[in-house]
């Protein structure tokens, strides 16, 4: 009987753990289709004070079924660094392949994509934040439902696969009727709460994708904030898988 | 009289940086200004001042203890609805004690245009094909500024013709031909010049010497083929036909009490390679070098020159050593050539880098002023040397950049013991627009 009992528990672990992925699955489905993305990027960097420095990047990517997205920043200030360029060719199962254009030098140099915890600019959200297209990287669970915003919700628990990450777990809140992403706590190598991320602005686009306009993210422990707007938008604009490369990397973004 | 002209060209190099500030920065994070419908002009640039204190007596009296210089670029680029990108950088530098170091350059003058096959890039412009971190054997196909600072010396563009091809395929590919049309001469450090070996050098053109009858107007070339290989390493393979862009020096008797530039016609063939295996990176550059004259060394032995130099290594990052979120990298390099072991005056040329590692470690904040601390240095495992460099560097208020640096120097074997007195503080404040 006891026997019985463990199988029927071990069962329902299983069929919640299939749940968990299966929402993580619609999830990315909401944020994929894109064909092709072009945007601005404007980031706020908020310290405990609440003094506040601005940063500009001009972000294209470029969707490949299958394959690894392959993406372009260029970062437009602070002025020491206008025109360094980070091309990206983001594995969807193993380690993302990074160069990185020094304009000063004219040096394009491959760069560690093993740095996935690392700061993004100074900035609160790490490298692995940002990523996009990692649904294979997690192992999922459903751990409960509950409203948020007035909107009820699932809570999926996420677990990095990878090597290197940041974090131990993170509890992300997804829509139930839309299964957009609205929140995210993650817990760090010490078990401890680290970051808050909350999406904000949802807007669909005519290839049916979602993308969120205001990323906010929190660091409880530094008491420091970032906050990401995303402003001219636009997908399926036509770019060309060619044009992500390292000689693009070198000539400023229109 | 002199003083007067130097006086108002500082005045006048001052004025003009303050408008073109005061003008750019009405745009503040524009960075361009859009002249029409298919044409954006987009622009930075650095309005600045650098420092040098040397500790150490000098070996000639006109050597000065401190130097001090003005310093400023400007980058503006123009892009088209097509695609095409006409870029213009320039760079000045004023010294007010020397006036040999005053600079007005072009660095960059070219019309670019690219497709996905073809790409055309012609005008004055300054390449990179480097991969390493310490000593580029690869890089060469720029002349150096050594008058302006001999340690670390400015590239100098070229003016060329580059086309690039890349096939359609599954790897990519890309074919390269470089032209260039005239051979840059560089600028050797004289008195005052703290970097000056004391004997007197001739830096005027006129005076140049060639290992060619075309002289100057010599046709130079390259040619290169890059592609990645195990999805992860990305080479290049290059032949180089031209002169080698370091002058040897020869005595100027009877007609002048010094030394004159002889440059001299090199093949040089190789590759660099930089990629990522596991958690290192490795890198690496690799360069056999044939003369193409026989030529007569210190020592007076005609000797015809061939070499094979190296520098390869790898970097390695530890991501929060001691505080999160901070890193600390770690690179070691060896640096070397078939020639190690022998003495500088069997060289045909300046080549103090012959057995060499180089070990350097960057400690990065990652705060919102890039704060960095970085020590490098290049140990002579044959003879003892040691040059060593200290660096803090941080970005302030968003738009001033300021590093402080220590160069130092223990060296006891030729050719670097000639400039152990050039030891040195480095202060570099710059304001970023």
């Amino acid at each position: 009987m006891k026997s019985f009992i463990i199988l029927i528990y071990l069962f329902g672990a299983v069929l919640f753990a299939q749940t968990g992925r299966e929402i993580a699955e619609k999830a990315n489905a909401t944020q994929r289709g894109f064909i092709d993305e072009s945007v601005n990027t404007t980031m706020y960097l908020i310290n405990a004070n609440q003094d506040t420095v601005i940063r500009h990047l001009k972000n294209l990517t470029i969707e490949r079924e299958n394959q690894e997205d392959y993406s372009l920043i260029q970062f437009l200030n602070p002025p020491d660094v206008r025109g360094t360029g980070l091309l990206t060719y983001q594995n969807p199962a193993g380690d993302d392949q990074q160069w990185l254009y020094l304009p000063e030098l004219r040096r394009v140099k491959k760069i560690s994509s093993r740095n996935k915890s690392g700061a993004f600019m100074a900035s609160e959200f790490a490298y692995e934040d940002i990523s996009g297209n990692t649904l294979d990287k997690f192992e999922y669970k459903l751990i409960g439902e509950e409203t948020y915003n007035g909107k009820p919700c699932y809570i999926v628990e996420r677990t990095p696969t990878y090597r290197n990450s940041g974090y131990t777990k993170i509890k992300s809140w997804f829509e139930k009727d839309t299964h957009l992403l609205v929140r995210s706590e993650y817990t760090d190598r010490k078990k401890s709460l680290l970051k808050v991320l909350t999406l904000e602005d949802y807007q669909q686009y005519e290839t049916g994708t979602y993308r969120a306009n205001t990323m906010r993210m929190e660091n409880l422990q530094t008491k420091k904030k970032s906050v990401l707007k995303f402003e001219e938008r636009q997908l399926k604009v036509g770019l060309d898988e060619k044009t992500f490369n390292k000689r693009s990397l070198q000539r400023l973004l229109k | 009289m002199t003083e007067h002209i130097k006086s108002m060209f500082l005045a006048f190099l001052v004025r003009l940086t303050f408008f073109l500030t005061l003008f750019l920065c009405a745009n503040s994070y524009g960075q361009g200004i859009s002249l029409s419908e298919s044409l954006d002009l987009r622009y930075s640039g650095s309005i600045g001042a650098e420092g040098w204190y040397f500790p150490q007596t000098a070996p000639f009296a006109e050597m000065p203890d401190y130097t001090t210089s003005l310093r400023g670029q400007l980058d503006l680029t123009l892009q088209f609805d097509a695609p095409l990108e006409i870029r213009a950088n320039h760079r000045f530098q004023y010294d007010p004690d020397n006036s040999d170091r005053n600079r007005l350059e072009i660095e960059d003058l070219y019309l670019d245009y690219y497709s996905d096959n073809f790409e055309l890039r012609a005008g004055y412009q300054i390449f990179s094909w480097k991969t390493v971190e310490s000593v580029s054997q690869a890089d060469f196909l720029n002349q150096t500024d050594l008058e302006s600072d001999f340690l670390d010396a400015d590239k100098l563009s070229e003016l060329a013709l580059r086309l690039r091809l890349i096939p359609n395929s599954d790897i990519e590919q890309v074919f390269e031909l470089y032209y260039i049309a005239r051979m840059r001469t560089t600028q050797l450090p004289v008195l005052p010049n703290r970097f000056s070996i004391g004997t007197p050098v001739f830096n005027e053109r006129a005076d140049h010497t060639y290992l060619d009858e075309n002289e100057e107007w010599r046709p130079q070339f390259a040619i290169s083929y890059q592609r990645s290989f195990f999805d992860n390493v990305d080479t290049r393979f290059f032949y180089f036909n031209g002169y080698n862009r370091f002058p040897g020096l020869i005595s100027g008797f009877p007609d002048k009490a010094g030394l004159l530039h002889q440059y001299r016609p090199v093949h040089k063939a190789g590759m660099t390679f930089q990629g990522e295996i596991g958690p290192w990176l490795v890198k690496g550059e690799n360069v056999y070098t044939a003369y193409q004259d026989t030529l007569i060394n210190q020592l007076r032995e005609r000797i015809k020159p061939s070499f094979f130099a190296y520098t390869l290594g790898f970097e390695y990052t530890f991501y929060s050593p001691l505080i999160d979120g901070h890193d600390l990298g770690w690179i070691l390099e060896l640096i070397g050539d078939s020639d190690s072991g022998k003495d500088f005056e069997e060289l045909e040329s300046f080549r103090p880098f012959r057995n060499h590692l180089f070990t350097g470690f960057r400690y990065t904040f990652n705060n919102v002023g890039d704060r960095s601390l970085l020590f490098g240095a290049f140990v002579d495992y044959r003879e003892g040397d040691l040059l060593f460099q200290v660096e803090y560097e941080e970005r302030l208020m968003e738009v001033f950049t300021v590093k402080a640096a220590y160069n130092g120097l223990q060296v006891d074997t030729n050719p670097l013991t000639q400039f152990e007195h050039t030891e040195r503080f480095i202060l570099e404040i710059n304001y970023n627009f």
